[in-house]
């Protein structure tokens, strides 16, 4: 008996002790939950609730055939399946059977009676997202892993996501546990919050008018993007076809691309504005400045240009109002190409704005070294480039906010006034980037600009179909061919349609940007036509929205979140 | 006999604190379904619905959210393991 002892307190005193505490202690993983997604008046995008998923011990069941049964009449589980994976792994001390079970299914397991020490359940994370399909494409998705995919999701998974403690516990013989060991345990870092710059009513109504405009005209696909110009902070942004992220596995795949960020499109005459801007910034034009049209045609080295309508001449802001391609050709050639490279590269095409979104591209503008005389005269007009609608839409609010490009941004910055979270002063939230600005052109450019030929272009010009009564709005329209990969050339029934405006013209607060892809419903594919009624209307209700998206940001008592952590 | 009665007692505030964080993660998630609730009922969707059409409150239709805590589960409520943890030899039921 005493060798026994020394035998067993000393030379295997390491392997048993191991072995006990092997047996009698274990760590589990302790999910951190995931931050939550505002708006910027505090109405929840997505948050985080509780799930239970159910597990089976095939090692514990003797009926496998009765079990299956069973939780097959109450689930929707494929019982071959699960009666397969049962049988092939005996003596298994844990399987999944489904995860994340609602409410009501829960409790019918409860209700089943199924022998104990056979099922159980473990609660996990499930992302919701209470406005349902809307700004799907800023927010992504969290699959059921708890990874973010798409949108600030994504882009901000690190910090939203949180990171996973551990719980180590001592279970005594009978496996229950007896005690959770502080000291080795480690606390989970719960998710951040994210308070976005979205208003979600014009989330909401931006989003409504673009399903009418998609269905009046059947486009390959649509997008529109609401922008408070000083800032850069995007209200509201939209692409279709979209989905809902609280059925990730219904969306179609056509769906996920957010097209604000990842398409590109010629910008047509919408782009002619800042060519005007960089012209009149570096004394090559003057706004009072007479410009010949050569009655709607001239010839520009080996090509003709044509007008819709044919002008002998036109002021500098009926070149813009008239849409004319001869007058935007001439100050191109007043540029140079030198010029025209600058002035596409300082209103920030050719490089990301650098939002808070994955998949934005540069948008395609080629090295100055391929531009030559035929650029001259296409870039004025907007060819030869393709921009992302959010370039397109903050090169326009540099114009509105008195020349500065800044930079679009979809989080609201923690040190704005905006921001009094008081009651989530218990939640950490994301701090927003420092916003970068630079000054392109003269302010008094900018407000000529907007107040002058861009306000013109929706009272007599192109963008009528978008005026407002009681509104004062500047525009421009765009309408661009497409390319036709089987000509090379482009298209002549294809094309992309475009219209930005702003309100007011005296003072732009909110931009719109709505660009629509080859609609294919019969009518006239003017940008003016098909996004012009559409962005007047979102503009029209973003400028009754604006007390609230200016104003001193105020949270409910009831979006409150308890202060205190674990 | 001293010792493993100071050890009992500990063990049992041990437990009590334990449960006492169990009972707050609990609270955590009923205020989060609730929350839940409130922003899907009161989402500007909604609200759009019942400006346009006018009409009384209609029930909310979104399908796609999952439901939350039933009356069944706060009526009858499990009696829920220690620590969120669930062992297979001690089921919830």
């Amino acid at each position: 008996m005493i060798g026994r002892l020394i035998h067993l307190q000393g030379s295997q005193r390491q392997s048993l002790n191991t072995r006990v505490t092997r047996q009698s202690s274990f760590t589990e993983v302790v999910p951190a939950r995931p931050g939550e997604i505002l708006d910027r008046n505090g109405h929840v995008l997505a948050m985080t609730v509780t799930r239970e998923s159910l597990y089976l011990v095939p090692a514990e069941i003797e009926d496998p055939t009765n079990v299956v049964w069973q939780i097959c009449s109450v689930l929707n589980v494929n019982a071959d399946e699960l009666y397969e994976r049962l049988t092939k792994n005996p003596e298994r001390q844990f399987i999944w059977v489904q995860r994340r079970l609602s409410s009501d299914d829960a409790a019918l397991i409860r209700q089943l009676g199924l022998p104990e020490r056979t099922w159980g359940f473990r609660r996990e994370y499930l992302r919701q997202y209470p406005q349902g399909a809307y700004a799907a494409h800023l927010l992504g998705l969290r699959d059921i892993d708890n990874f973010g995919h798409g949108g600030l999701e994504q882009s901000l998974d690190d910090l939203i996501r949180g990171r996973d403690g551990t719980r180590v516990m001592t279970r005594d013989a009978r496996g229950i546990v007896i005690e959770v060991e502080a000291a080795r345990s480690e606390t989970p870092q719960h998710g951040q919050t994210v308070i976005s710059t979205l208003d979600v009513l014009t989330q909401v109504q931006s989003e409504r008018e673009l399903d009418r405009l998609v269905h009046r005209w059947q486009p390959q696909g649509a997008t529109v993007i609401v922008m408070e110009p000083h800032t850069g902070e995007v209200l509201a942004m939209a692409s279709r076809p979209g989905f809902d992220p609280n059925l990730p596995s219904e969306v179609p795949s056509n769906a996920w691309r957010n097209l604000a960020v990842s398409a590109v499109f010629e910008p047509g005459s919408t782009f002619k504005p800042f060519v005007v801007a960089w012209a009149i910034q570096h004394g090559h034009l003057k706004p009072d400045d007479v410009i010949p049209c050569f009655n709607g045609a001239y010839r520009m080295g080996r090509r003709i240009l044509h007008d819709h309508h044919a002008y002998s001449q036109l002021s500098v802001e009926n070149v813009l109002v008239k849409s004319s391609n001869i007058g935007m050709a001439r100050i191109g050639e007043r540029l140079g190409v030198q010029g025209l490279h600058r002035a596409t590269a300082a209103f920030g095409f050719g490089t990301r704005t650098g939002i808070e979104l994955p998949g934005e591209i540069d948008g395609l503008v080629r090295p100055k070294a391929d531009w030559d005389e035929y650029s001259i005269g296409s870039i004025p007009m907007g060819h030869e480039l393709a921009v992302t609608p959010l370039q397109l839409i903050t090169a326009h609010a540099a114009l509105a906010n008195g020349g500065r490009l800044v930079r679009p941004h979809l989080l609201l910055g923690s040190s704005s006034d905006q921001t009094v979270p008081t009651p989530l002063s218990g939640v950490e939230t994301v701090a927003a980037t420092p916003t970068l600005e630079s000054q392109i052109v003269h302010p008094d450019i900018a407000d000529w600009l907007v107040r002058h030929p861009m306000k013109g272009v929706v009272e007599r010009g192109t963008g009528k179909s978008a005026r407002v009564d009681g509104l004062s709005i500047f525009g421009k329209t765009g309408t661009a061919q497409k390319p036709d990969p089987e000509t090379g050339g482009y298209s002549d029934s294809k094309h992309f349609c475009s219209f930005v405006c702003g309100a007011p013209a005296e003072n732009p607060q909110v931009l719109v940007l709505v660009m629509v892809d080859e609609p294919t419903a019969a009518g006239s594919h003017y940008g003016g036509t098909v996004a012009g009624p559409t962005a007047s209307k979102i503009l029209e209700f973003a400028v009754q929205r604006l007390p609230h998206i200016s104003g001193r940001m105020t949270i409910r008592p009831e979006h409150d979140l308890p202060a205190s952590r674990l | 006999m001293v010792g493993i009665g100071l050890e009992k007692q500990t063990l049992e505030i041990k437990r009590s604190v334990s449960g006492q964080y169990f009972q707050k993660d609990l609270l955590l998630e009923m205020h989060a379904h609730l929350r839940l609730k409130i922003q899907t009922l009161t989402a500007p969707s909604q609200l759009a619905k019942i400006d346009h059409t006018a009409s009384p409150l209609p029930l909310p239709h979104q399908s796609s959210i999952a439901s939350d805590v039933s009356a069944h589960d706060t009526a009858s409520a499990p009696v829920l393991p220690l620590l969120r943890w669930e062992h297979p030899v001690r089921s919830s039921d």
